[in-house]
């Protein structure tokens, strides 16, 4: 258990140390919410119902984010020293993971706060079952940047998959519009799509009226498949030669 | 048993442009190949390195040796023969391997963005070290390689020589018994290299852990209990610096002439003599370098410029096993 457990919580503590020891990474992560909430009390009549979308997006982008640190230590030479170490392959990927999620859940987490203040938008809403819901989200974004920042090369590549496959997937999601104004074809897309579920759980424990057909615990437990199957990925890359990582 | 190599086959496969994501599976583990043509970079090489000692690994590139360094760092797959390294087999338990041996690569692996006492405790956790051992573990790498008066300041604060001896402290950690140095020298200067050669001395006298450095520098191969050099993939030859001097015997003459084809082909038939032409220069291996002297001056007098003896030279043996001019 210490074999894993150490090399996890380092490469965690490190993911933090470095974030903190970055001075503009905190900024914009201090700042991100000030600007959001600058302009929500400025007065967004629809606001309720876009939340869950915003969230997504923000838990999305911070996660893939703090993935590409994974880029950052292959050019520093970091990570040679890290595989060239006998710490297990399963260990590195949850530490590495870890860490960029938890930096990306806190990042929403301010957003979810500001965007909350006073608790009046939101009466019905479940907060503890949120805040596990972003983690899950959290990590499974956070693995997905893991698995593609390991095969891509370079940060313009990773950059140039990231909107290739995410942003798209956030669109189809059920935060730009709703199911039931889409296409047949889209809707199928929809269907199709692991982000929809985190979406659509999310939007349910906020206590927004969905009109879903698909009970929250069936969304959260498709999140959570999901999130298996990425680190499962993850797992699996990790044991796999790619450029540059030697 | 510290580093046992049998019939080591090394294939690079050609086919960057097949695979831009990477490659397809090999037998195993994380590998990364860098060469892009097909080539075969080691051929039947053996060798065994028994007691704990302090090995040069020498060869010109293209040799093997950085091939041979990745194979026993297990960060490549054997192809064919067998390997172990502290009586741990690369291909069965790689694992095993890496829990006895301590790395330093050729470009820097810290992290600049920590502190020396950072960067060698998150090093001591990924070898599954914690609590008061790290700590104790921590102060003596750093005592042996006179880093207390660094250990908070950042890593990207410290000259190049400093960090080269972080980096060793990191290697040596978790009590190694085999330290592995791939070019360590590096992009440091002279003094750099002094310095880190003199503590790797000290830590193989002090704490009797093998080292094998491969190397660019001859004067570092020098410094070792022995030296092997690679040519094209096989052990070109294996002693310690004396012997391997001592085997060649004899003198070393040179010759500058303007007429450097004909002089060697002048005296190639000759015996007892070894000639090889580079450039302008004729350079004969001879048992008795003043009395090959006197016959060239008097049969060829007015074809030398300049005329050189000396007794061999590591860079001397390194020619005679390798046919290529020892070039840092």
């Amino acid at each position: 258990m210490k074999r894993y457990w150490l090399p996890s919580s380092m490469l965690l503590y490190r993911e933090l140390l470095r974030f903190w020891r970055d001075k503009a990474r905190v900024m914009g992560f201090a700042g991100a919410p000030f600007m959001f909430w600058i302009v929500v009390g400025s007065g967004y009549s629809d606001l309720a119902r876009f939340l869950p979308g915003a969230l997504v997006l923000t838990v999305m982008f911070s996660a893939i984010f703090s993935s590409m640190s994974l880029i950052d230590d292959r050019r520093e030479g970091f990570l040679r020293s890290v595989l060239a170490s006998p710490a297990p392959r399963l260990s590195i990927v949850l530490g590495k993971v870890g860490g960029g999620a938890l930096l990306a859940a806190l990042q929403t987490f301010a957003f979810l706060a500001v965007a909350t203040l006073g608790g009046t938008l939101y009466p019905d809403a479940n907060y503890a079952a949120i805040v596990g819901l972003i983690f899950l989200i959290a990590l499974s974004f956070t693995a997905a940047g893991f698995v593609i920042a390991w095969l891509v090369p370079s940060t313009q590549g990773f950059h140039a998959i990231i909107n290739l496959l995410f942003v798209p997937l956030w669109m189809v999601s059920g935060a730009v519009f709703r199911y039931a104004d889409a296409s047949f074809w889209v809707q199928w897309l929809m269907l199709a799509n692991p982000v929809t579920y985190a979406h659509q759980a999310l939007a349910q424990f906020l206590g927004i009226n969905t009109n879903s057909n698909v009970p929250v615990e069936l969304s959260v437990s498709l999140v959570a498949v999901g999130l298996v199957a990425l680190l499962f990925a993850a797992a699996k890359v990790i044991r796999r030669p790619a450029e540059r990582n030697l | 048993m510290i580093v046992l190599a049998e019939n080591l086959d090394y294939h690079y496969q050609s086919g960057k442009q097949r695979f831009p994501l990477g490659r397809p599976k090999p037998v195993r583990g994380e590998v990364f190949l860098e060469s892009a043509s097909s080539a075969h970079a080691l051929r039947q090489l053996s060798f065994a390195i028994e007691s704990p000692s302090m090995v040069a690994l020498l060869g010109p590139n293209g040799s093997g040796k950085s091939t041979l360094f990745r194979i026993l760092t297990t960060i490549l797959s054997l192809q064919k023969g067998a390997a172990t390294v502290c009586d741990r087999d690369v291909a069965k338990d790689p694992t095993g391997v890496r829990e006895q041996i301590g790395i330093v690569f050729q470009e820097s692996s810290l992290d600049l963005q920590l502190t020396v006492r950072e960067n060698l405790r998150f090093a001591g956790q990924l070898y599954g070290m914690g609590g008061s051992r790290l700590h104790d573990r921590v102060g003596r790498v750093c005592q042996l390689l006179g880093l207390e008066p660094r250990l908070d300041q950042l890593t990207k604060t410290l000259s190049g020589g400093l960090r080269r001896r972080v980096e060793v402290a990191r290697a040596l950690l978790h009590e190694p018994r085999l330290l592995l140095l791939d070019e360590p020298s590096t992009g440091l200067d002279p003094q750099g290299r002094l310095d880190l050669w003199a503590h790797l001395q000290r830590l193989h006298r002090q704490e009797g852990v093998a080292v094998l450095a491969v190397t660019h520098f001859l004067d570092e191969a020098e410094l070792c209990e022995r030296i092997l050099i690679l040519h094209q993939g096989q052990l070109a030859t294996d002693g310690s610096p004396q012997t391997l001097r001592e085997e060649l015997g004899g003198e070393v003459v040179e010759i500058v002439t303007g007429h450097a084809e004909e002089l060697a082909a002048h005296l190639a038939p000759k015996a007892g003599l070894h000639v090889a032409r580079v450039g302008d220069v004729v350079r004969v291996e001879c048992p008795h370098g003043a009395s090959l002297i006197a016959q060239i001056t008097q049969s060829h007098g007015e074809w030398i410029e300049e005329l050189r003896m000396r007794r061999p030279s590591l860079a001397d043996v390194y020619f005679h096993a390798t046919g290529a001019l020892f070039q840092p």
